[in-house]
């Protein structure tokens, strides 16, 4: 028994003296990735065909962000909020227009009112509705009117 | 005559035997206390979006054998590494890391550590990419986690 004691003392000092010098050394390196903001517009409509009377052309695009962002739109023919295609050949012939831009409902603004805030991280699909206030008459001179309907995204 | 040198000869033996000598001395040791250090860290990490490796290198530096493991800080239940921004939204990450000396993978987050002979300036090199696919709509931000290395000896 006192033998077994000495052996029992003599293993605990070892197992101490060895947990004494067991030692950890340790570093660390800061990983990161930055994904910086983006947005992009796609599947861009070439052309929206407005019809002669009150009915639709349609278009629409995409906007793809990585972040919140909100958009707004603006005709390059417009004046006191009206909207109207003109003439290629005769700028004083002019026919008013309805142009709306909306997302699955929303009302996107065009040339007036508050940007459209939108959370992003989405393909976010954009449908454009053009029509003319009055349908062509008889009188309506002949000719090719047009317009272009400008995208702003800011984020 | 005969008197005066037998004197002198008693004199002689005499003195040989009173004759003795000291000795002395004084252990000498040094003691090299086991040391590792880190030495070369890179500062930090910088993933890629189109998921290519990035890579980085540290040095270990002992003076008696050692093992060695790596660790991310941030783990999916022992599956995979990941980075994480404020929204702890997560994007996987894939590490690994080997000895430059023999291209001998280090432990990573589990298992037994790596053992070394030491006595050496051994060179690390980690690489690491993003594993999930970074889309179009993955939200704008700064992920983040920390590569952690151990070495015991």
């Amino acid at each position: 028994m006192k033998t077994l004691t000495k052996i029992t003392l003599v293993a605990i000092a070892a197992l101490s003296s060895a947990l004494t010098q067991a030692a950890t050394t340790s570093a660390s390196i800061p990983v990161s990735l930055t994904i910086t903001e983006k947005c992009t517009i796609s599947d861009v409509s070439t052309n929206i065909a407005i019809p002669n009377d009150t009915t639709s052309g349609t278009g629409a695009f995409k906007v793809t962000c990585n972040t919140p962002y909100s958009i707004r739109t603006s005709t390059t023919n417009t004046s006191d909020a009206a909207t109207f295609v003109k003439s290629i050949t005769n700028s004083s012939h002019k026919l008013n227009t309805n142009i709306t831009v909306d997302l699955n409902g929303t009302a996107v603004p065009v040339n007036v009112g508050a940007a459209l805030s939108q959370p992003g991280l989405t393909v976010d699909t954009y449908n454009v509705n053009a029509a003319l206030v009055a349908a062509v008459v008889s009188t309506t001179p002949a000719g090719s009117y047009n317009d272009t309907l400008n995208i702003s995204v800011d984020y | 005559m005969k008197k005066t040198f037998l004197a002198i000869t008693a004199l002689m033996m005499g003195s040989h035997a009173f004759s003795a000598t000291a000795t002395s001395s004084i252990p000498m040791s040094v003691e090299i206390a086991k040391k590792c250090t880190f030495s070369n860290v890179a500062s930090e990490m910088i993933l890629k979006e189109d998921g290519s490796d990035t890579t980085a290198g540290y040095t270990v530096t002992c003076n008696t054998p050692y093992s060695i493991s790596t660790d991310n800080a941030k783990w999916y239940e022992g599956w995979y590494s990941y980075i994480s921004n404020a929204q702890n939204e997560w994007l996987k990450t894939g590490v690994g890391t080997r000895a430059v000396r023999d291209n001998t993978l280090v432990t990573l987050h589990a298992g037994t550590p790596l053992a070394r002979p030491g006595y050496s300036v051994d060179d690390y090199e980690v690489s690491i990419h993003v594993s999930t696919p970074i889309t179009a709509t993955t939200r704008a931000s700064v992920y983040t986690d920390t590569y952690l290395i151990s070495v015991y000896y």
